[in-house]
């Protein structure tokens, strides 16, 4: 799923490499086959999942370049929040 | 996979400009993640899901195009070129992992630079330009998305092609001169003698097409998708051909590709090509897939006219026939992603447009959630050591093994017990971590070497330990480092960053009202890679709760931190098991409290809290505190010994106590100072 550009609000920037959009999370029918595996009934149910990684949308919040940034722990970064 | 529109205009004469293409491409789940705007040309930057592979080449995205605008696909494959001879030898001796290998040998080639159009094409769409042959592969690869490749005649031995497993070859030197260590069960191109290349990944250097080369022998194949990962994997190496090989190229697609390389080739570099060799013995067979007009409505809740569905398949270059209430359908080799119903259903889906399917509101019942008290437990401790200036690292939960023998753990450790991941992101970080330590030690020198002069971190998370149960147990621990600099010239302190670690704790348990929890020096502290003698445990209710002391001094040179580095450790289940379950009131005392003052002379290594805990355990019903308010060593006291003096507060709940009722109790605490702790009455 994408939302509108929150850098350029949609009037395309480096960010949204010019299309306008940016991805923001995953989301799509679960396969039947799942479901079976886990003891569901794939004709009687269908499934809809969706998942954002925690990461991503703190990147979009406040700007952030560098994912590799979460995990170093570098102190002038973790002072911030 | 990017894509020229230009190019793509080849095969569907749309109108759209590149961003409303963009966009319809994006809509039908192709999704279009950039566009790169040239002066008469526009690239776009399409990020194609795994299950796509027909999509990763010019043909199959404009098929896509042709499907969504309704427009026809004009691709008409290469006609056979003339024969002269009969095609190159070929055998494969792994049918498993090489379902098919075709071949053509163009003899007299003239190798030289592309002619501008190929070139500039390959360079839009990312790839180098090398000769004349080798691009045209690489067009091909592009237009068709069958990775080809062309090996220089003269220099395989034989002129014949084997394609088996590496087994005892173990090393091959690769187009990108590294020379490549092999695994047995790697697939392998061979001439009569040798490996010439690592099939569906990357051709050897010494077989490659040069300036000097006047025959060639082109490869278009199949290989499985499984064999082409796992050599991929294993050699750190992934091209166009393996990204492609590994997602399932079309095994139908072999020959037309190979035909319109030998097409190109033989326009631009001259030559004659032999027959063709083509080894497919066992061929493909799709499953056919039934679904009911019912079950497509039903899915995506719409009620969409069966001749729509049916123009929506042809379009997309699935064969389809009525089937009782439904349809049936022919996956074509290049859509072996269409395995089930569903997958049928979410072609209707696709190009019908997600956003014309009506949205509904899901019917549910909403319950409120009951608060997890163990998570607003651990948030309180998260807040309480922020507020203490400590900041909260996240780490990876992964351990690379060697780290424990760093920590100086015994053999017998149980956090040496560990459960290794099948699939390492990194290799070396290959197991579950059972300690937080290492990973903060590493922030510690890693903020150090960026220039901080202290640092305060702290980490709250499960470290795994190895269970005889099906799962291993999951223990959530705090562990916390402080590293104080040495140099602070604000404000000289003494003591080094022990009893800032030790004062962050206590303002926890002051907060969680923990209250029986006291520190043991000396014997008890088991953790090797804590300094001896200065560390200490930490017990509640005479349960052992973790430790805090100072980094062990030849762990911190391990680590590369000073050993000045103080570490506390907590098991955060065993606080939450200690800690009291609800505040009881106590009316407060009525009658007035009598306080008296009392100084010792002690051995030096007996601990404050001995002295405090002697002087409680004497009466239970009237000393109702002990405070220390002096210490003190040096003249006159001797040496070796120290001065401590307490305030003891004595009440009683009934009434008033007596003069003399108090004379009584401080006689009986000096008598048990004097016996227990070998203590002076400092007069």
């Amino acid at each position: 799923m994408d939302i509108g550009c929150v850098i350029c609000a949609g009037k395309r920037c480096s960010v949204c490499k010019n299309t306008g959009w940016i991805e923001i999370l995953g989301a799509g029918m679960i396969n039947p086959r799942v479901f079976e595996k886990v003891g569901y009934d794939a004709n009687e149910y269908t499934g809809f999942a969706f998942g954002m990684g925690i990461e991503r949308i703190t990147m979009l919040k406040y700007g952030i370049d560098d994912i590799r940034l979460f995990f170093q722990n570098d102190k002038r970064f973790l002072e911030q929040f | 996979m990017k894509a020229s529109v230009k190019w793509l205009r080849e095969f569907v004469e749309f109108s759209l400009t590149a961003s409303e293409l963009a966009n319809a491409l994006t809509m039908a789940g192709l999704e279009v993640e950039g566009i790169n705007e040239l002066e008469e040309d526009a690239i776009l930057e399409t990020n194609i899901t795994p299950n796509r592979p027909d999509c990763l080449s010019i043909i199959g995205i404009a098929r896509e195009i042709s499907a969504l605008l309704g427009m026809p696909f004009r691709f008409n494959p290469a006609s056979v070129q003339k024969e002269e001879g009969a095609g190159p030898s070929i055998e494969i001796k792994d049918e498993s992992l090489c379902p098919r290998y075709a071949s053509r040998v163009i003899y007299n080639v003239q190798v030289k630079p592309s002619p501008q159009w190929i070139s500039e094409r390959l360079q839009h769409h990312g790839l180098r330009p090398v000769n004349n042959i080798v691009d045209i592969t690489n067009y091909v690869l592009l237009e068709m998305g069958h990775p080809l490749h062309a090996f220089d005649l003269d220099r395989l031995s034989g002129k014949r092609i084997v394609v088996k497993t590496a087994g005892s070859a173990d090393r091959l030197l690769t187009l990108d001169n590294e020379d490549r260590k092999l695994t047995r069960e790697m697939l392998l191109i061979w001439d009569s003698e040798k490996p010439v290349a690592v099939a569906g990944v990357m051709g050897g250097l010494h077989t490659e097409v040069i300036d000097s080369t006047k025959h060639i022998l082109l490869e278009s194949a199949y290989f499985s998708p499984l064999s082409i990962r796992r050599t991929s994997k294993a050699l750190s190496l992934s091209t166009e051909a393996s990204y492609r090989f590994e997602r399932g190229a079309d095994i139908n697609g072999v020959v037309p590709a190979l035909e319109r390389a030998v097409q190109l080739i033989i326009d631009n570099a001259g030559g004659a090509a032999t027959g063709i060799t083509d080894v497919y013995r066992k061929p493909l067979r799709s499953q056919r897939i039934t679904v009911t007009w019912k079950k497509i409505n039903d899915t995506l809740g719409i009620n969409i006219n069966p001749s729509r569905i049916y123009t929506m398949l042809e379009s997309l270059g699935i064969e389809h026939k009525t089937e009782g209430e439904g349809i049936s359908v022919m996956p074509p080799s290049f859509r072996q992603d269409l395995r089930m119903d569903v997958d049928v259903i979410e072609e209707v889906a696709r190009l019908y447009g997600y956003n014309n399917i009506p949205s509904t509101f899901p019917n549910i019942e909403i319950q409120p959630i009951k608060s997890n008290i163990r998570w607003d437990f651990v948030h309180t401790i998260k807040d309480l050591m922020v507020r203490s200036g400590y900041l909260e690292a996240i780490n990876y939960s992964f351990l690379n093994p060697s780290v424990l023998d760093k920590l100086r753990l015994p053999a017998k450790d149980k956090r040496r017990k560990l459960i290794k991941i099948k699939n390492p992101l990194k290799k070396e970080d290959e197991a579950l971590r059972t300690t937080l330590i290492p990973a903060l030690l590493e922030n510690v020198r890693l903020n150090i070497r960026r220039g901080e002069r202290s640092i305060r971190i702290f980490e709250i998370s499960s470290v795994f330990l190895h269970s005889t149960r099906s799962l291993p147990d999951e223990i959530l621990k705090l562990s916390a480092i402080y590293l104080k600099d040495r140099d602070e010239t604000v404000w000289q302190e003494k003591h080094d960053g022990f009893y800032d670690l030790k004062g962050a704790l206590e303002n926890i348990f002051l907060d969680l009202k923990i209250k029986n929890y006291s520190f043991h020096k000396d014997i008890d502290v088991k953790e090797s890679y804590l300094h001896p003698g200065k560390s200490c445990v930490i017990k509640i209710n005479e349960h052992e709760a973790g430790y805090l002391g100072t980094l062990h001094p030849d762990v911190a040179e391990d680590f590369d931190v000073s050993p000045e580095t103080n570490i506390l450790e907590l098991d955060i289940d065993t606080i939450l098991s200690l800690k009291s379950p609800q505040t009881v009131y106590q009316p407060l005392p009525k009658y007035p409290y009598i306080e008296r003052d009392i100084a010792i002379i002690v051995p030096n290594n007996i601990p404050v809290s001995d002295a405090k805990s002697t002087i409680l355990h004497v009466d239970s019903q009237f000393i109702e505190s002990v405070r220390l308010f002096d210490i003190y060593e040096g003249k006159p006291i001797p040496k070796g010994k120290k001065s401590l003096a307490f305030s003891v507060r004595y009440r009683a709940v009934d009434r008033t106590l007596t003069d003399e009722e108090v004379k009584g109790i401080h006689t009986n605490i000096i008598k048990r100072l004097q016996d227990t702790l070998n203590a002076e009455l400092r007069s």
